[in-house]
């Protein structure tokens, strides 16, 4: 038996968004040889974590032909409930489930408008978002919260095995998210929903549960974003997330992954928020401020999203 | 091709007004009704340019970032340059047309999806917005140019006429010219419009130029009001104007709906948040009575007929209907 | 004393808005048995196969499955009797594997933790996808090719192995032939009498009345939504059945009259 264009082979393939960041990262080490340094470098790791969690989640919803708009609304509320539970002294573990509950809860109610009332993900999604900021502001009364337990500050800040914690959980929920995808049925059934949802109706799938899961597995990952948002500045703001969702979509449209679902992956979204990071930091070490770096990212996105195009034409 | 006349939406509109005059009587006063015209009216002229991109099976995501770009230039050539005010004006059309142009090339010629290019323009154009306006603000403009904003004429308020007419503009495209049969057809099934002699890279490019006018228009009628331009302006823009045009019946899907609705989506989401203002309901419940009422408006709207569908982000799932 | 029929569905009537799609229409089929049902457009012939495989729900009618009242209230229901059904968009997931559009829906998996976990088995469904083709004498280079990528023949012969893997009493075709060279439509022919020769029943809809002339055993004809004929095909011509679809019988009186 032959193999041949394998398609676990195509999406292993390396993305181009890995050659875009190596090729990045060696126009700004020309301009700056301290971009290269050990130090800037796990910099860059530890910034881009929290766009590469979000982005992972995004990925699996757009792969599925969805989008999540409410990622950072619920990274906001999520770090507002935790920090509520956290200062009320409810301890680490209880309030970290309390804030997957979170995820959980939005997720599934997404997924019953889209999926059951039959809404369309843009604007289920963006409906959440509005519902969830609002809710944040108020649980939190419009202020920053602060707490004294301090163990929950491990998990953006601390270390193991002289790694930061943050790429571990990188790590791990990639890890998860790959296994997911690509050895489950329901990682079948995402890919399906993105390449023939009607086919895959035809074929006795039920739609319904697995589009649910899928919105409740994006709010899942945006709680474990907001968590560790939450933990890295040891605070938490009811607006902290705004934008993320954004950011996620760019960085998984860099990656390789459109909204015609069914092409690209985890690894290309990776290296998407990689190269979205890289960009920001590059900039500042060069003295460039927050518009120089907006606009390049709106250019660096243009030519990525030309450059996967033609790549699949 | 279809001029959208929503008189179901019209009642709910009214039924609308009706149910918060019973809570507020300061609602139906003349002063506030005029205030909701005239805060509606940018929101207005943003979703007339969204409402025909949308109307293709395309997004606009960069119009309050083109707004604000286009009004941070015109400011910087009225006042730091001391230039006449039509040259500013026409400064500040130009680069919405030019911005407009790139996202429409973009999107007809590179195949890059709608959503994507003008969520880039946006980072774009609000990068170089800062950038040419060093992190300051500007204000203080000339009295003729300030007419725009706060004059009045014939008893209305200024912003209110340059909207109606705008919308005036746009109904009489989209119901009577060629153009606006052929945005709808390429928003319909593109592949049969072209299939059919209409040059749709064309009209996709041209729709897109008029979003990027219209947002520049819109910039302008901000700054004059607000007599004062920077660069971080109009950021909630985008999915407002999205929100005012499926409201107004306009599905993301394309080939249906029109500008008449959007006036109708506008004017519903500056009453609401008109409303809540009247009634003391705090900012932080705003978003989200404001997200939950788009969800729910919109939910009616699509069970109350059927849709089209392809699967994806932009449209809601089928509801039957075969062969 | 008649025999007793595999599939029979009775007054089965499906409206959309304000179209009578099918009204009080009755399907009978026996088994090992191949059925050739034919009409002009939108005389309701999709709709209910649509209806006999899951895919949507008749306002009224009943079913009968080996004599027994069923419920065919969706896909997964139809497949459970052992109805298999081809559709005309084939509906194969394009960004998918062969292998996987072969399984789609009830992939093989090995089980962990009493149930709770199912891995993927993809080994097992390669080797599987790879001998139902082979059977069917269709060749493939790999079972790893993407759908999208295969030609429209090769896509209905992975629809067609879809449907026989699970061993099916009943397979329903939608336009089996359509968009065919001459070539393939033989081929298609062959694989409805050896799944004959299988002892499977077949539906099969087309235009092509040669395809029903060279292998069904009976034909009924649909119209405007309701059964006008019957008949087995050593009793009837093209000719005659070419005038039921069209009504072409009524139309020849009437211009004679003139």
């Amino acid at each position: 038996m032959e193999f041949k264009e394998s398609f676990w082979a195509k999406t292993r393939f390396v993305p181009n968004a890995a050659y875009m960041f190596l090729m990045t990262l060696m126009i700004f080490a020309i301009f700056s040889p301290s971009f290269l340094s050990l130090m800037n470098l796990s910099n860059i790791m530890l910034q881009s974590s929290m766009i590469t969690i979000v982005a992972l989640g995004m990925t699996i919803v757009m792969l599925s032909n969805g989008i999540d708009l409410s990622i950072g609304s619920v990274m906001s509320l999520t770090g507002v409930v935790t920090g509520l539970l956290l200062a009320s002294g409810s301890g680490f573990v209880l309030s970290i489930l309390g804030g997957i509950g979170v995820g959980v809860f939005c997720g599934a109610f997404n997924g019953i408008m889209i999926a059951k009332v039959g809404l369309a993900p843009f604007i289920a999604t963006f409906g959440m978002m509005g519902i969830a900021d609002g809710v944040s502001l108020f649980a939190a009364g419009g202020e920053t919260l602060y707490w004294e337990e301090t163990k929950f500050h491990v998990i953006a800040n601390g270390h193991f095995l002289a790694v930061p914690m943050p790429v571990w959980i990188i790590i791990g929920i990639f890890s998860i998210m790959y296994f997911i995808l690509y050895k489950t049925p329901f990682g079948i059934n995402i890919f399906a929903l993105g390449g023939n949802e009607e086919g895959l109706r035809l074929s006795g799938v039920r739609i319904v549960r697995n589009k649910i899961g899928i919105y409740i597995l994006s709010g899942i990952i945006a709680s474990f974003a907001g968590i560790m948002l939450a933990s890295r500045i040891a605070s938490a703001h009811p607006t902290g997330g705004f934008g993320y969702e954004f950011e996620a979509i760019a960085a998984a449209v860099i990656g390789g992954t459109t909204f015609f679902g069914g092409r690209g992956g985890l690894v290309g979204s990776v290296f998407g928020a990689l190269i979205i990071t890289l960009i920001r930091n590059g900039l500042s070490l060069l003295g460039y401020t927050t518009p120089w770096q907006y606009c390049l990212i709106g250019i660096i996105l243009t030519v990525c999203v030309t450059i996967n195009t033609f790549y699949t034409k | 091709m279809k001029f959208l006349i929503p008189y179901s939406r019209i009642l709910i509109l009214l039924a609308l007004c009706a149910l918060i005059s019973f809570f507020s009587p300061h609602f139906l006063q003349t002063s506030n009704i005029i205030n909701i015209l005239r805060q509606a009216a940018i929101l207005n002229i943003l979703g007339v340019g969204m409402t025909i991109v949308i109307i293709t099976g395309g997004i606009d995501l960069s119009n309050g970032a083109v707004l604000a770009l286009s009004s941070c230039i015109a400011a910087i050539l009225l006042k730091d340059a001391g230039l006449p005010m039509p040259i500013g004006i026409i400064a500040a059309l130009i680069i919405g047309c030019c911005c407009g142009l790139i996202n429409g090339a973009m999107v007809a010629k590179v195949a890059i999806p709608p959503f994507v290019i003008t969520y880039a323009m946006m980072f774009f154009t609000r990068g170089l917005a800062f950038l040419f306006l060093q992190g300051k603000i500007i204000y203080g403009f000339t009295p003729e140019f300030r007419f725009i904003g706060t004059g009045y004429l014939f008893g209305v308020p200024m912003p209110i006429i340059i909207s109606a007419m705008v919308t005036i503009i746009f109904i009489f495209i989209q119901k009577y010219t060629p153009f606006g049969s052929e945005i709808y057809a390429v928003g319909a099934d593109e592949e049969a419009s072209m299939l059919s002699g209409i040059r749709t890279k064309s009209v996709v490019i041209r729709v897109y130029i008029l979003s990027g006018i219209l947002s520049a228009l819109a910039g302008i009628v901000y700054m004059s009001r607000l007599n004062a331009s920077e660069p971080v302006i109009g950021e909630a823009f985008p999915l407002d104007a999205i929100a005012a045009v499926l409201i107004g019946g306009t599905p993301l899907s394309g080939g249906e709906g029109g500008v008449g609705g959007t006036v109708i989506g506008a004017l519903v989401i500056t009453i609401i948040i008109n409303a809540m203002n009247l009634l003391g309901i705090s900012s932080l419940l705003q978003t989200f009575v404001l997200g939950a009422l788009i969800i729910i408006m919109i939910s009616v709207q699509s069970h109350s007929r059927r849709l089209f569908s392809l699967p994806s982000i932009f449209s809601a799932n089928r509801n039957g209907a075969g062969s | 004393m008649r025999d007793a029929y595999l599939l029979r569905a009775e007054n089965v009537s499906k409206r959309f808005g304000h179209v009578q799609a099918l009204n009080n229409v009755a399907l009978n089929l026996k088994p090992n048995e191949v059925l050739g049902l034919v009409g002009d457009n939108a005389a309701g012939k999709s709709t209910l196969i649509k209806i006999l495989s899951g895919a949507i729900p008749a306002d009224t009618g009943q079913i009968y499955f080996e004599e027994s009242p069923v419920k065919i209230q969706n896909p997964l229901a139809a497949r459970k009797l052992g109805i298999e059904t081809i559709y005309q968009n084939l509906a194969l997931v394009g960004n998918l594997p062969i292998y996987m559009n072969i399984f789609l829906g009830r992939p093989r998996t090995k089980n962990y933790l009493r149930g709770m976990l199912r891995i993927l088995d993809q080994k097992r469904m390669e080797k599987e996808s790879w001998e139902i083709l082979k059977e069917l004498k269709l060749n493939f280079d790999s079972m790893r090719e993407r759908v999208s990528n295969l030609s429209g023949g090769q896509r209905q012969a992975v629809a067609i192995g879809r449907a026989l893997f699970f061993n099916p009493k009943i397979i329903i075709m939608d336009e089996p032939t359509s968009g065919l060279a001459v070539k393939e439509v033989d081929k298609i022919h062959n694989i409805i009498r050896n799944f004959k020769n299988k002892g499977v029943s077949i539906i099969f809809i087309t235009h092509r009345l040669q395809s029903v002339f060279a292998v069904a055993d009976r034909v009924m004809v649909l119209r405007r939504g309701e059964k006008t004929f019957e008949k087995m095909l050593s009793e009837t011509s093209i000719e005659e059945v070419v005038r039921e679809m069209f009504d072409l019988k009524k139309r020849k009186e009437f211009l004679e009259k003139l």
